[in-house]
């Protein structure tokens, strides 16, 4: 049985690389491959910024410039693709929050979230979400990206530093002194709500 | 609150997201997505072949940028021209064979300039002896042919065509321009040839384009090619040079899809405008510039900008001009719109006055339609016929100055309909504009630019006032004569000995080699190879003198610094001032990775003339994106001049930069600052050969405080 599991996931990978191959001048396969990523991407989106309006505009954004540069697109496997895509999506969503308005508006959106959290539970010593996000977004764009990628969609150090041009190490290293900061932010919107 | 990561995973898995996608979403932008593939699909498979337009809303702006880069780029291409073709290095020179001796060549180029401008892909055609035709897809076709010394430019959406008569290019020229980018690269080849290949380096194989190829990557000063073959065939499928340009700005262009010495038909290069467009002809005068032309370029310079002279002659003068224009622009406009006001309010006092000198009579006839009395209306009817004589002649004076008030604002209406209309025409008025404006400037740019080192010039007018007729602003040695040509501030010029020459006597003035007191060197020989594209070579020898002028220090010393990265892993912010520059563990401070930078208060303006920098000079690293600016503000918004810049990739988002990559050594690295006056320094950079993060030693500022 595993001999057949693993026969089946050759196969399926040998699949998802040959759609990749043939996206560039297919749209038939292109749409397979929207298939297969929308949600993904829609949920990168939703992490990184908070409200599901914005992240449609930005998952459109995505899938858009992705329409316009998978022709010339040069990697050959589904690996290849993923970390193209989410490369994208990464430069898309921090091109969004690049402006301060726009990060503003953010994170007033968190505070209402944070504030309705705040009637709707007895518990307040647990973090929420929008309590979470004010405090990554006072996080250097990069190194939002990192948290998010490690822990909300749970890649590798070796794919985040594919994404990100860097080293795994330097992931790691960079990851370590995020979590100190974030701890920090954090006990800072923690302070701010008592 | 968590711990570590295993606790902070733990807090995100029990996190309460939404982030269930909306259906109707997916399925829309589905739709759009595929519409949008298939539409760029339909355009790259075009009988013509790929062609991805850049985006540029008015046609009328991106023609007449187009145009004035052509114009620029041909002044300048036109005088420099390559030596004979020299084959050395079997492999190189079969690769570039093609290159240097098709009589054809069809290919696409893709630009890239910094600015956007005339960014885009292009279809492009070329034939001996020097023609070139190059075509954006529905949006223009430009043909130039330097034997006829003419240039056209066809806009085809809007039917209008211009045609530029080069006068004057001298026969050496016509087969060797700049303003033919593939000859240009030709004539990049022919030179990295005659450097003996010191400058061409071995790229290996790899997969380019879904070929395996052979890459040659040539490094001099002034460009970097890379030049990739078949491994099989040798032909070469891309090409990639970058060169620095007008404005200020690196142009990256790509060249691929070659097809060598192909039948291209003569019909294809002709510079004949088809009879429906509209023709504008211009003639260009394309001698080598000479004193005339610098001589003018000022005066045009010191009338367009208040009595200035530029800050400096470089290319960079270009840039600073073309913003003082553009600014001179915005103030007609502005004058425009005031004059217009003017005379509206001089219409209303007018009016006004009128009402009150009519008041009266007004007030009369009221009386008179009310009256019933035939008595009491014989009387007010004499009083109306006394107060009109009494008002007439008033009246019709101030009837004629309202009158003449209303015609001068039909005029100004009309002359601002006419602006309108020629701003549509655009071309026409922007290519007059360039060349009335634009080419006198680069043309004097470019009398200096060319003079060699034994001509000795110098130029001092950066703060002398036009019309000065005792302020020497430029001098130099015409080749082969004893004595000097001084240019005065009045435009004057004397020939004058050497020792009459203006003195550099005054303290200020008075030049010291700088002594900078070096760290111990922490690696001796020659720095390994890094593989860093664009490296500058090591000179070998220690760094020559730097001059400066006398009482400059380093003013940097123990100054307030900040940083992007608040929390360094190693070492304290004021470790980047505190006079400490050896590469010992605890002199140096280690900033996290990616982009990271470091700002110096100098505390007041100054007058910088050299910045140096120690990043980590333990060991021969290179530093990636190295920018070094300087401003009044510690924001970087007012007066924001960059010194230095070696990002080969725009990837710090301050251009490409043109400066080299260098290797780390205890010289540190030195940076000419021209004296540029300046209160915040900053210092960017990305990493490093070593690792990812960044790091500090020392920086200086040589200078003076401002005056």
């Amino acid at each position: 049985m595993a001999m057949v599991g693993a026969m089946a996931k050759t196969v399926r990978q040998a699949e998802d690389d040959d759609l990749v191959l043939r996206a560039r001048t297919e749209a038939d396969a292109l749409g397979r491959l929207y298939e297969l990523y929308y949600e993904r991407i829609f949920r990168f989106c939703v992490h990184r910024l908070f409200d599901k309006e914005i992240a449609e505009d930005v998952t459109s954004t995505v899938f858009l410039e992705v329409a316009r540069r998978i022709h010339d697109f040069k990697g050959r496997t589904e690996q290849d693709f993923r970390n193209w895509l989410l490369r994208i999506a990464v430069n898309q969503a921090n091109a969004y929050i690049r402006k301060t308005s726009r990060r503003k508006r953010l994170l007033a959106k968190a505070a209402r979230a944070m504030a309705e959290a705040g009637k709707s539970t007895d518990d307040s010593s647990e973090l929420d979400w929008p309590m979470l996000y004010t405090a990554i977004l006072k996080l250097r764009a990069e190194h939002q990206t990192i948290i998010t990628l490690k822990f909300f969609e749970n890649l590798e150090f070796e794919q985040i530093a594919r994404i990100l041009n860097a080293r795994e190490a330097t992931v790691r290293v960079t990851l370590h002194r995020i979590l100190t900061k974030l701890r920090n932010h954090l006990q800072t919107v923690l302070d701010g709500e008592k | 609150m968590f711990e570590n990561e295993a606790d902070f995973e733990r807090i995100v898995s029990r996190l309460n997201i939404d982030n269930k996608p909306n259906p109707a979403h997916r399925e829309s932008l589905r739709r759009q997505m595929l519409s949008v593939f298939n539409q760029t699909a339909q355009e790259r498979t075009t009988p013509l072949g790929v062609f991805r337009r850049s985006i540029m809303k008015s046609p009328i702006t991106k023609i007449a940028a187009a145009a004035a880069v052509i114009l620029i780029a041909l002044v300048i291409g036109i005088h420099r021209f390559g030596g004979p073709v020299k084959t050395t290095g079997v492999a190189f020179a079969d690769v570039v064979r093609p290159i240097l001796t098709a009589r054809t060549v069809t290919c696409k180029i893709n630009i890239d300039a910094a600015q956007g401008q005339a960014s885009g892909t292009f279809e492009c055609m070329f034939a001996e002896p020097g023609r070139m035709r190059q075509e954006m897809l529905g949006e223009y076709i430009s043909i130039i042919d330097l034997q006829q010394g003419k240039l056209v430019i066809l806009m085809l959406e809007e039917k209008k065509a211009m045609v530029m008569e080069m006068e004057n290019i001298s026969d050496e020229y016509k087969d060797r321009s700049k303003a033919n980018m593939f000859f240009e690269v030709r004539r990049q080849i022919q030179q990295a040839q005659q450097s003996e290949d010191k400058s061409v380096e071995f790229l290996g194989e790899q997969e380019i384009d879904g070929q395996t190829a052979i890459g040659y990557h040539i490094q001099e000063p002034f460009f970097e090619t890379t030049i990739w073959a078949d491994a099989k065939t040798l032909l070469p499928v891309r090409i990639e040079t970058s060169m620095p340009t007008v404005m200020d700005q690196q142009i990256t262009a790509v060249f691929t899809d070659f097809a060598f010495d192909v039948e291209l038909d003569d019909s294809l290069f002709s510079l004949k405008v088809p009879e429906e467009y509209a023709v504008e002809t211009m003639q260009l005068d394309a001698s080598r510039p000479q004193e005339e032309d610098l001589i003018e370029m000022l005066r045009l310079w010191a009338e367009s900008t208040d009595g200035k002279f530029p800050s400096a002659f470089n290319m960079n003068a270009i840039k600073e001009f073309s913003e003082a224009w553009a600014k001179e622009s915005s103030l007609e406009f502005g004058k425009h719109r005031e004059r217009t006001q003017q005379l509206l309010e001089e219409f209303n006092n007018l009016s006004e006055r009128l009402d009150e000198i009519q008041l009266p009579q007004e007030q009369l006839l009221q009386e008179y339609e009310k009256s019933s009395e035939t008595e009491e209306k014989r009387r007010i009817l004499k009083q109306w016929s006394e107060e009109c004589k009494k008002t007439s002649k008033q009246e019709d004076e101030l009837e004629q100055q309202l009158k003449q008030v209303l015609q001068q604002m039909e005029e100004e209406s009309k002359k601002r309909l006419r602006q309108a209309e020629d701003l549509k025409k655009g071309l026409s008025e922007h290519l007059q504009e360039a060349r009335n404006r634009m080419m006198p400037i680069v043309q004097g740019i470019m009398f200096v630019q060319e003079l060699p080192d034994e001509s000795d010039w110098h130029y001092t007018g950066k703060e002398a006032a036009f019309g000065d007729a005792d302020a020497p602003i430029f001098w130099y040695r015409p080749e082969g004569s004893e004595t000097y040509r001084l240019i005065y501030a009045d435009l004057s010029v004397r020939d004058v000995t050497q020792d009459d020459l203006p003195k550099q006597t005054t303290e200020t003035t008075q030049l010291v080699a700088l002594d900078i007191k070096l760290p111990g060197a922490m690696f001796l020989g020659t720095p390994e190879d890094t593989r860093v594209p664009n490296l500058e070579k090591p000179l070998g020898k220690p760094r020559p003198p730097f001059l400066v002028p006398i009482g400059t220090k380093n003013v940097a010393f123990e100054k307030p610094v900040s940083s992007s990265d608040e929390e360094p892993i190693i070492g304290e912010i004021e470790m980047i001032t505190d006079g400490d520059k050896e590469a010992a563990d605890g002199s140096y401070v280690e900033l996290g990775p990616f982009l990271q930078h470091v700002t110096i208060d100098l505390e007041a303006e100054h007058n910088i003339y050299a910045i140096v920098i120690w990043h980590f000079h333990k060991q021969p690293r290179v530093y990636f994106d190295v920018v070094v600016q300087v401003a009044d503000d510690p924001d970087f918004i007012t007066n924001v001049t960059t010194l230095f810049n070696n990002d080969i990739d725009n990837s710090a988002g301050f251009g490409l930069g043109k400066d080299m990559h260098y290797t780390e050594t205890n010289e540190g690295k030195l940076i000419d600052a021209k004296g540029v006056r300046a209160r915040y320094i900053r210092l960017y950079s990305n990493g490093n050969t070593g690792d990812d993060q960044n790091h500090y030693i020392e920086v200086e500022a040589y200078g003076t405080p401002a005056k």
